[in-house]
């Protein structure tokens, strides 16, 4: 079923036309650059599909549920089943956000939860994404054009279509709105996301917007159009950082953010999709606690494992991680996208003692992980066919229901034996199709 | 109107104003392509002085070259379509990803016929792209008010760059008729100056003779349709 659609060059050739890039900052200048696009796609088969989808709302359901409880009461914590240490002096809990409740309780309405499959077939859960999860566009966009180079793949009406991503978001986005219209905040063109700021705003019918666009008074928050005129908003699905979403409120030197949209918020005028202060849940440290999380709040098991993975921060794992280290993948809590992520089997022995030291005075700083040996693809490379690591990446939308878009975005490593997948380095993407029941 | 910001208003008339420029331009240039083929120098440089471009390029291979495919050169025809395209992708949700591609498309096909013997054949993709843009807008821009500014900085370029480029009277005259038409149509817009307008209407009723008011012609074209924000953010 694996059957590649028409030859990546045709389709990387109408990406560039269609002007599906990303940005990086590199030596101190943006460049743009194509997304490789690989044309065999990865497989995911409608029972392991169910089960995967079960799992992630479950998940979503049980973080969302974590937000709500420590911007409000911090049960969990009174309960002892997260330290507080993990919580309150996370970079991503957010004073501001304390006792502020979303429109409908919801905080992460776009979740990215990053997979990876081990080669006995089990999927294990790499990371969460609460913040400004991206790259839902690129598989939307490069469906569109498989099914326009290769139809004939498609006949068989067996492939979930994924081309309703922007209508589930713009639900999303209805569900939660105070009253007014819906706009996706950019900071700018020069950001690395932007064509998918543009993407989702032409397919969901939004407005897109920057922050000179938008204004409040008297705590609503309004578009002002080019007359003087103003447009109430109803729902800002900003895609810049916590930090420099209000001056006033966080970082006071921010120049893409807008001044007072906390108020607005706070006054349950607008509804911020993802909600403000989402990072304390998605943090590479409380990541270890989402098992809890789900036992503690819906009282069931975890459908979807974790990677395993140790805390320094308790002195018994602590013991493992330094026991164990060459066998193990550090990463550094505050660090993403690929960055800050070390093997200890690649290291020498002073570079094992240094990180042994660094570990041992900066314990809430890492985690460490088995390595887990997940599965290859096979990817197309000049020709020949070569395997290698990919992870997925599964959006999750929140709204009136949980639902968990049939696609994902497949990113594999262009390198063999790499781990890291990010298209910041050098990574490309695969089209993801989730197979219909029979 | 309300969808329409600040911001985006200045991108979709100045949209309109490059795409024209580099099909108006293009244009132009394929004529003194043509008459290279036998001339010298001399024609490239009576061309610059016709645009106004200053002559920083030395010989006629070194401005084939370089007024039409360098980057860096703020004046060459690919330098136009950049900002086009620079405006372009910020409009993605207005004028839609398939105008978006063609201007891309344009951009892919201009880049490729860099080195090229035979110019005027090779671009002709390009401009059968630039005709398929406007096709596009007409046919999936939602937005008329989005689309009428467009139009307006196409009609405004054509009839500056027709001055500007130094066609002869009878021609650049229609472009001018066309412009005070098309505007008046929209005078009831913000953004169109009435005054301005008023000017150029008894200009063309009250002179037979317009190329000897060029300059007052070409400061009214300019003053037309008040965007109010400098081009250069855009781009």
């Amino acid at each position: 079923m694996n059957t590649p659609v028409a030859d990546a060059r045709a389709i990387n050739e109408l990406l560039a036309r269609y002007g599906v890039k990303f940005g990086i900052y590199k030596n101190g200048s943006f460049k743009e650059q194509l997304f490789p696009f690989d044309a065999i796609p990865r497989v995911i088969t409608a029972e392991d599909f169910a089960d995967m989808e079960k799992g992630l709302v479950q998940r979503v359901d049980a973080l969302n549920m974590f937000l709500a409880d420590i911007y409000s009461e911090g049960k969990i914590i009174k309960d002892g089943i997260i330290p507080e240490d993990f919580v309150y002096i996370s970079k991503g809990y957010l004073a501001p956000c304390a006792g502020v409740m979303p429109p409908k309780g919801i905080y992460s309405h776009i979740s990215g939860i990053d997979l990876v499959q081990a080669k006995d077939g089990e999927w294990y859960i790499l990371e969460d994404n609460l913040r400004i999860p991206s790259g839902a566009s690129y598989p939307l966009i490069a469906r569109e054009l498989c099914r326009m180079t290769s139809p004939s793949v498609f006949e068989s009406g067996k492939i979930a279509d994924n081309r309703n991503y922007a209508s589930l978001l713009r639900s999303t986005m209805d569900n939660v709105n105070c009253g007014g219209i819906n706009v996706i905040l950019t900071p700018g063109r020069y950001n690395a996301a932007y064509f998918e700021h543009s993407y989702l705003a032409e397919k969901t019918g939004a407005v897109l917007v920057q922050n000179t666009d938008l204004f409040v008074e008297d705590n609503i928050l309004y578009m002002k159009d080019y007359l003087g005129g103003k447009t109430k908003v109803g729902a800002v699905y900003r895609r810049i950082s916590d930090e420099y979403l209000d001056p006033l409120t966080f970082l006071p030197e921010s120049l893409i953010g807008v001044p007072h949209i906390m108020d607005a918020y706070r006054a349950g005028n607008v509804a911020i999709l993802n909600a403000p202060g989402n990072g304390v849940a998605d943090d590479k440290g409380i990541y270890y606690f989402v098992p809890k999380m789900i036992k503690y709040y819906l009282d069931e098991e975890p459908i979807l494992k974790n990677a395993p993975t140790y805390l320094p921060f308790y002195e018994e794992d602590r013991k493992y991680v330094l026991d164990n280290l060459e066998k193990l993948v550090i990463k550094d809590v505050s660090e993403a996208g690929g960055y800050g992520v070390v093997f200890g089997r690649d290291m020498t022995k002073e570079q094992l003692s240094d990180w042994r030291t660094l570990i041992t005075e900066q314990s809430r700083r890492f985690i460490a992980q088995e390595v887990i040996d997940f599965i290859d693809l096979e990817v197309m490379e000049n020709g020949q066919s070569v395997m290698r690591k990919a992870d997925l990446r599964a959006f999750v939308l929140s709204g009136e229901k949980t639902r968990v878009w049939p696609s994902g975005l497949t990113r594999f490593s262009r390198i063999a034996d790499s781990f890291v997948v990010n298209s910041s380095q050098g990574g490309g993407f695969k089209d993801t199709w989730v197979l219909l029941p029979e | 109107m309300g969808a329409i910001t600040g911001i985006n208003i200045n991108n979709l008339f100045w949209l309109g104003r490059y795409v024209e420029r580099v099909f108006t331009t293009l244009n132009s240039f394929f004529k003194y392509a043509d008459r290279f083929i036998e001339g010298g120098d001399e024609a490239y440089e009576k061309y610059l002085a016709d645009i106004n471009v200053p002559d920083i390029y030395g010989s006629a291979d070194v401005f084939f070259k370089k007024y039409v495919f360098d980057l860096s050169d703020p004046n060459s025809i690919i330098s136009n379509l950049d900002r086009a395209l620079g405006n372009g992708i910020v409009l993605r949700e207005t004028i839609k990803t398939p105008s978006l591609s063609y201007l891309q498309m344009a951009m892919d096909r201009f880049k490729a016929c860099e080195g090229t013997d035979k110019i005027r054949f090779d671009m002709l993709p390009v401009r059968d792209a630039i005709y398929a843009f406007w096709g596009s807008i007409d046919s999936n821009m939602t937005d008329g008010d989005a689309l009428r500014i467009i139009h307006l900085g196409k009609a405004v370029e054509r009839a500056d760059m027709y001055i500007r480029l130094g066609y002869p009277e009878e021609e650049f005259s229609v472009q001018l008729e066309n412009l005070v038409k098309h505007v008046s149509r929209y005078s009831d817009m913000p953004i169109v100056n009435n005054d301005t307008l008023a000017a150029l209407r008894s200009a063309l009723q009250e002179h037979s003779c317009l190329g000897q008011f060029k300059a007052q012609i070409i400061d009214n074209i300019e003053n037309l349709i008040e965007v109010n924000i400098l081009e250069t953010v855009t781009v």
